[in-house]
């Protein structure tokens, strides 16, 4: 048993303690997308530091890389070598020199800076709903601050978001197809 | 013989570009709205083409024109608020019997195109020249204004539509699946609401100078106080109910920092313009409001016409800042005035937070970066020195991103109303829709003040 946690009677997903014991729930309560997220495997003991499933990205012929190297735990983005400059989202020329021939992938650190958020109390995503309120984070990449990418900010309370706080990426699955995806955490 | 013109030349997006060489030669002459409604009610004779229609005919009758002069139509295909006609369920019969229908069973229904108007409006025998435009009036009410400047079209007709069905919008299509293929799988499509990025731009405002979110309360009154004053408005008419400031405080979020009266709300409707040149405007039945200018934010790329790209998934605060600058210092120069000289300012509202930036953009009434808020504190009524928004915008009328437009050609004719600005009100702007994407014009009661 983790401490701070008890397992549900339904063993499919595990209940926060009151600060006067363990919750006296000898029914589940989660709804039904949260244990079938956890049947899926995907929920965590710690619901502070969960992370949120995302829909599935399905990768073409432009962005390929920067899935593949999510899988394999790295990020990568466009680097036009012609004009110095990094470029997020992928395009299929450099937005500066407007050509395609100096245009590559390139890793990038996986540091950042929170920017701002905005907390989601209504979202028309239906995968996300049973998530609600949630964090959106805009992270500012340390290597490139002009270059931001969104996160859900796993571990961090909702509306509890230090701007200016340094994170750093980490690679989550998506439930539908596997795929990972960049995502962020508060470093401590 | 209708030709079809391409609206993309016909915006002015870059600095530099000198005065507008038509200022004070264009004119807005003739308004037609038709009723609101929260949601189609299934009636044909409500439908957004069916209203588009009407809006076009009492543009039209406002103007004292013949329908025969009109020579030009703008307007945009589009007509979502979000909503779109249920996959396999069949266009109405009724609907199709109504009307005079073009390959597309959808049109006049979930979309307009200038052929199907034509088909459906038989009075307007001289049309030679269609064009569309993207996104919402001010882009299609710009369009017109041009076209008009630079001879293409005499009396010209700028009409915009939109429809809204039952049900709640946006929840449908990808956004009900757990997979996606579009470009919000580069993370837009982890925040959700359509409000996210103004909201996480104006989280970054207060972290930068030191604001709070209860600053917004006098604008959201007074834009709904302006917006009941507005019988065209969907409030006035179905829902006549004032906001108080603790209705906003207490008002549920929808993406923190921005609440449920932050966001505007949909409705169906349709509204149209008619403009014409300064010499033929002069003896119709309406004063005529001449265009000193107009300016917009945008990057034309071809034939196509976006917004400013922002250099990563998200415009930051920074980015719309510099864009609404942008905006204030070309609309100045196109139309030869200076912020000093504007009067009244119907920016956008929808969202609401997107009034600030335009406002600090312009420079209205002094009011600099990071100052909007505090600017808010001060009489901003149309009774005051300083009316902002004083057609009540879109929240004070609903989602259509035109009320602007009316009320600043209503207040230099002097028909405004209930709404009319306590000043004597010669010189004001009005447009929207973002600051990364949009377009104003200035008004003037005077072709050369």
């Amino acid at each position: 048993m983790i401490p701070g946690v008890a397992l549900c009677p339904c063993s499919f997903a595990s209940l926060p303690l009151t600060s006067e014991g363990p919750l006296r729930t000898t029914v589940c309560v989660f709804r039904p997308e949260t244990v079938s997220r956890a049947r899926r495997g995907l929920w965590q003991l710690n619901e502070l530091s969960a992370t949120m499933p995302k829909q599935s990205p399905i990768p073409n012929d432009l962005d390929r890389p920067f899935y593949e190297a999510a899988d394999q735990d790295r990020l990568v983005i466009q680097y036009c070598d012609a004009c110095q400059r990094w470029q997020f989202p992928p395009e299929a020329k450099c937005a500066e020199c407007e050509t395609s021939t100096s245009l590559n992938w390139r890793e990038i650190g996986g540091r950042g800076t929170i920017y701002s958020y905005g907390v989601v109390y209504d979202s028309p995503i239906a995968s996300l709903q049973p998530d609600q309120p949630y964090n959106v984070a805009v992270i500012s990449l340390d290597e490139a601050p002009e270059i931001n990418m969104l996160s859900h900010l796993p571990g961090t309370r909702h509306g509890h978001v230090p701007i200016g706080h340094a994170v750093r990426v980490f690679f989550e699955e998506t439930p539908a197809t596997g795929q990972k995806v960049p995502e962020w955490r508060v470093t401590k | 013989m209708v030709t079809s013109l391409s609206s993309t030349p016909m915006f002015r997006t870059e600095e530099g570009l000198g005065r507008w060489p038509y200022r004070g030669k264009v004119a807005a002459v003739g308004i037609g709205h038709a009723p609101t409604l929260r949601r189609w009610d299934g009636d044909p004779q409500t439908s957004v083409g069916a209203w588009a229609i009407l809006a076009i005919r009492k543009a039209i009758e406002d103007a004292g024109v013949p329908p025969g002069d009109v020579d030009m139509i703008v307007l945009d295909r589009e007509t979502s608020t979000g909503s779109h006609w249920p996959q396999g369920e069949p266009v109405p019969e009724d609907f199709l019997a109504a009307f005079e229908q073009t390959d597309d069973l959808q049109d006049g229904l979930s979309k307009l195109s200038p052929e199907w108007l034509l088909k459906n409006m038989p009075e307007l025998t001289n049309v030679k020249y269609v064009m569309e435009a993207p996104v919402c009036m001010s882009m299609v009410l710009t369009a017109a204004i041009e076209a008009v400047g630079r001879g293409t079209s005499t009396t010209c007709i700028a009409v915009k539509g939109w429809h809204n069905f039952p049900g709640r919008y946006y929840q449908g299509g990808t956004n009900a699946t757990d997979t996606i293929d579009n470009p919000g799988k580069y993370g837009l499509a982890w925040a959700g609401p359509a409000s996210y990025s103004t909201a996480m731009q104006f989280e970054r405002y207060m972290h930068k100078y030191d604001k709070s979110h209860d600053m917004m309360a006098p604008f959201i009154v007074n834009s709904r106080n302006n917006g009941l004053k507005l019988p065209e408005g969907y409030w006035a008419q179905h829902r006549p109910l004032p906001i108080t400031v603790d209705d906003y405080l207490n008002s549920r979020w929808i993406c923190e920092p921005a609440n449920l009266l932050d966001n505007d709300m949909p409705i169906h409707t349709a509204g149209a313009y008619l403009i014409t040149t300064a010499e033929r405007a002069q003896d119709l039945k309406q004063k005529p409001v001449y265009v000193l200018g107009h300016a917009g934010a945008g990057e034309v790329h071809g034939d196509v016409y976006t917004g400013v790209r922002s250099r990563g998934i998200i415009e930051t605060l920074e980015e719309a800042e510099r864009s609404a600058a942008a905006t204030g210092r070309k609309l100045y120069e196109a139309s030869g005035v200076s912020a000093k000289d504007i009067q009244f300012e119907n920016a956008y509202d929808g969202f609401t937070l997107f009034h600030v930036f335009h406002l600090e953009g312009f420079g209205f009434a002094g009011v600099k970066q990071g100052e909007a808020l505090d600017f808010f504190q001060t009489d901003i009524s149309i009774s005051g020195p300083n009316p902002v928004s004083p057609s009540g915008g879109n929240i004070g009328g609903g989602r259509t991103r035109f009320w602007m437009h009316t009320d600043s050609i209503q207040q230099i004719q002097r028909r405004a109303g209930a709404r009319q600005m306590s000043i004597e009100a010669e010189i004001g702007l009005s447009g929207g829709f973002m600051p990364f994407w949009s377009n104003f014009i200035v008004w003037s009661s005077s072709p050369n003040p």
